[in-house]
C-alpha cells in the first residue's frame, strides 16, 4: 500500500507544474511558424493584388542603359530591368510630348509605370522621361536639444553633442506638444528636446513642424 | 513505532510536494515574465512603468505595411506600420510633413498628401535618446488612364 502511494506521489511530482512551465513547453516555435507562414502568404498576396487603388506599380530612377526595348534603370534600391511593352506610351516631361523609344537617353530620369514581372523586373505601360530630376528630396527631419533660441531661428545639438543644426521659423511653422496641443514659439526654451521636419533650400533649413518631446523644466 | 514511521514518510512526501509546487510556480512566473509576442522586442527593464523609458534598452525597428513603388490615382496615400511604443515618427513628403506618435502597441497610420508625379516619402522613427531608423517609400500619383 505504501509503495503504491509513493509511486502515485512520484508520478504526480513528475507531472507537476515544473515540467509544464519549462521553456520547451512554450508555444512560441509553433506560433512563430504560423506567423511566418501568415506573413509569407500576405506578402505573396500583396505582390499579386496590391491593396492600393491601382494594380499598377512603378519604378522611379535614372536610365543607365537602353538595350533594344529594355531599359536598365537605377532606383533607390538598385538596378531594375524595364521591358517596354508594345504600345507603351513614352512621354517627355515637361510638356508631356510623346516621344519614340530612340529618343530616350542614358542619364535621363524616368518614371516607369507597369506591372512587375518578377523581382527587379517590370513590363512598362507608360514611361515619363526627363532631363531634370522627377523627384526631389529636400526634406529633412531630426531630433535634438535646443541650445540657442531667438525669434527667427533656433540651434539644436544632437544627443551625442557632435552635430548642430540651425532651424529657421516662418509663419507656416507648426509647433506642438506630443499630445498635439498647439504651442507658440515663446513656449520653447533652451534645454527642450524637440523633433522636427524641415525643408532644405541649399544650406538653409526652414522648419515645417516642431514637436516638443521633452521640456527643460521637467 | 509503525505509526511514527508513517508520519515521517507523510511529512517527507508533503515536503517534496510543497517544493515541487513552489518550484513549478516560480518557473511558470519566470516563463510568463520572459514571454514576448512575436515582433515585440525584448525589454530588459520591466520595472519601469513608462514604455518610453525602456525603449533605449530595446532594438528599434520599423515595419511598414504600406507598399513601396505603388501607383495611385488619389491625392493621398496611407502610410501605416509598426514600431516601438513611446517613439516619435517623422513622415516627410514633397507636399506635407507629419510628426506623430505610435499607439501603445506601436502601430501608426497617417494619410499623406501627394503631389502629381513621383513622391518620395521618408519615414523616420526616433527614440528619446536620438536613435533612429529610416525607410523610404516611392509612390507615383497620376490621373492618366493607363
Amino acid at each position: 500500500m505504501q509503495k503504491k502511494l509513493i509511486f502515485l506521489l512520484l508520478c504526480l511530482t513528475l507531472y507537476s507544474p515544473v515540467s509544464a512551465a519549462s521553456p520547451s513547453a512554450s508555444a512560441t516555435p509553433s506560433d512563430e511558424i504560423t506567423q511566418n507562414l501568415k506573413k509569407r502568404l500576405q506578402d505573396s498576396l500583396a505582390n499579386q493584388f496590391p491593396s492600393n487603388s491601382s494594380t499598377y506599380r512603378s519604378y522611379v530612377g535614372v536610365i543607365k542603359d537602353v538595350i533594344k526595348d529594355n531599359l536598365i534603370i537605377e532606383d533607390k534600391d538598385g538596378k531594375k530591368n524595364i521591358k517596354i511593352a508594345s504600345g507603351s506610351a513614352i512621354v517627355r516631361s515637361p510638356g508631356n510630348t510623346n516621344i519614340e523609344l530612340e529618343n530616350i537617353r542614358i542619364d535621363d530620369y524616368v518614371i516607369a509605370i507597369g506591372q512587375f514581372l518578377n523581382e527587379d523586373e517590370m513590363e512598362s505601360l507608360r514611361l515619363v522621361v526627363s532631363t531634370a530630376p522627377l523627384t526631389s528630396t529636400t526634406k529633412i527631419s531630426g531630433l535634438g536639444i535646443i541650445k540657442q533660441l531667438n525669434k527667427s531661428s533656433l540651434t539644436l545639438t544632437s544627443y551625442e553633442g557632435e552635430q548642430t543644426q540651425t532651424l529657421h521659423f516662418n509663419t507656416k511653422t507648426i509647433i506642438k506638444s506630443v499630445l498635439g496641443t498647439a504651442l507658440a514659439h515663446e513656449d520653447l526654451a533652451i534645454g527642450d528636446s524637440i523633433i522636427y521636419t524641415a525643408s532644405l533650400d541649399k544650406d538653409l533649413a526652414t522648419s515645417t513642424i516642431i514637436m516638443r518631446v521633452g521640456s527643460a523644466t521637467q | 513505532m509503525k505509526v511514527h514511521k508513517e508520519i515521517t514518510l507523510a511529512v517527507v512526501i508533503g515536503l517534496i510536494l510543497a517544493l515541487a509546487i513552489a518550484g513549478g510556480i516560480y518557473r511558470a512566473r519566470t516563463a510568463i515574465q520572459n514571454y514576448k509576442p512575436k515582433g515585440e522586442p525584448s525589454n530588459t527593464s520591466s520595472n519601469s512603468p513608462n514604455a518610453a523609458d525602456n525603449i533605449s534598452n530595446s532594438s528599434l525597428y520599423l515595419e511598414l505595411e504600406s507598399l513601396d513603388n505603388t501607383v495611385t490615382n488619389t491625392p493621398t496615400y496611407k502610410v501605416s506600420g509598426k514600431t516601438l511604443p513611446g517613439t516619435f515618427i517623422a513622415i516627410t513628403s514633397d507636399k506635407n510633413d507629419y510628426l506623430i506618435v505610435p499607439n501603445d502597441l506601436g502601430s501608426f497610420s497617417q494619410e499623406v498628401g501627394l503631389i502629381k508625379g513621383a513622391n518620395t516619402l521618408g519615414i523616420t522613427v526616433y527614440t528619446k535618446d536620438g536613435v533612429k531608423v529610416e525607410k523610404k517609400l516611392s509612390v507615383v500619383y497620376t490621373t492618366v488612364d493607363l
